[in-house]
């Protein structure tokens, strides 16, 4: 299973929360995109792959929202059913991957 | 000029290796008592052979490397304004998004996703030259500066970080000191790496 955030979300993914830009924020990505797919693809034992490329870019704080975001909601289970793939800014795979998903556990933890 | 330098160079090599090997043939050709009639002489073929070799060798040696490390120069000095050329307009972007009091979403976000395609093509063009992991620190101030630019934080807005006000980005004064401060610290990577191009 697969998503774009270009092709599925919004060309110009905007801030953190729907607050600040209604309609392309990192949350409403997360709530109305991510998390209903990530939860049929691990149903189905599938990996979901997100790409991020074909848009204007990225703020941090969107990715954060919508995969440490996505960590916190899942919490106590670990994402890992999930693969990024950015071919035009490689540096999020790693970012996603070993800092906002980890951080995001680690902090849920930490309040238990 | 560089060119004019090498040419000259290559002449009097080529000049000096055509002189020799005039020489070389007078002293076979041409008896000595044609100039020095009062004069002996013995030619000791080895000797003359070996003289033969060493002017070849040498004068084919010296045109070759020197041709080789101009061509490293050249490749050197067209990555090393490659790379400068990117640092200037990077700091230079970076330090008009500072000036400005509200800095709109998507100029930090194509910005950034600019900059991050230039410089995965960089480390691609410097990888040839230097081991590509010299240019980390470069990746990771830029990163610590999208960062500086980008990262609102969770809890809302805070007086000293990152605002969003109205679809733009605003920034505290301590968050424009933290950026001048990221600016500078990616200009030392990449001076650091200039000096490494230019030693390879």
């Amino acid at each position: 299973m697969t998503i774009s955030i270009a092709n599925d979300f919004s060309k110009t993914p905007g801030f953190r929360y729907k607050i600040q830009s209604p309609g392309i924020s990192g949350e409403e990505f997360r709530d109305n995109i991510l998390e209903p797919k990530y939860k049929v693809a691990q149903q189905n034992g599938e990996v979901l792959e997100v790409v991020l490329d074909g848009t204007s870019g990225y703020l941090t704080s969107f990715l954060e929202e919508a995969f440490g975001g996505l960590q916190r909601k899942v919490y106590p289970e670990k994402v890992s059913m999930i693969q990024i793939i950015s071919n035009d800014e490689k540096h999020w795979i790693d970012t996603i991957m070993k800092r906002y998903i980890p951080r995001a556990y680690e902090e849920m933890q930490s309040k238990q | 000029m560089k060119k004019c330098n090498q040419n000259s160079s290559f002449l009097v090599f080529y000049a000096l290796g055509l002189l020799s090997a005039f020489f070389v043939f007078l002293i076979c050709h041409i008896p000595l008592s044609t100039f020095f009639s009062n004069l002996s002489y013995q030619v000791d073929v080895a000797s003359l052979f070996s003289l033969l070799a060493t002017s070849v060798f040498g004068f084919y040696f010296t045109v070759i490397l020197n041709k080789k490390q101009a061509i490293n120069k050249v490749e050197n000095d067209l990555l090393i304004d490659y790379f400068d050329k990117f640092q200037k307009d990077f700091g230079d972007v970076i330090h008009s998004m500072v000036s400005s009091d509200k800095v709109e979403l998507s100029t930090v976000t194509s910005f950034f996703k600019k900059n991050s395609m230039y410089m995965q093509e960089l480390v691609d063009l410097i990888g040839i030259k230097i081991d590509p992991k010299k240019l980390d620190d470069v990746q990771l101030s830029i990163n610590d500066l999208r960062g500086l630019f980008s990262d609102i934080p969770r809890d809302g807005d805070v007086e000293d970080g990152i605002r969003v006000s109205g679809g733009y980005l605003v920034y505290s004064q301590k968050q424009k000191e933290k950026m001048i401060d990221g600016i500078r610290k990616f200009r030392k990577s990449v001076f650091l790496v200039i000096t490494l191009i230019n030693r390879s």
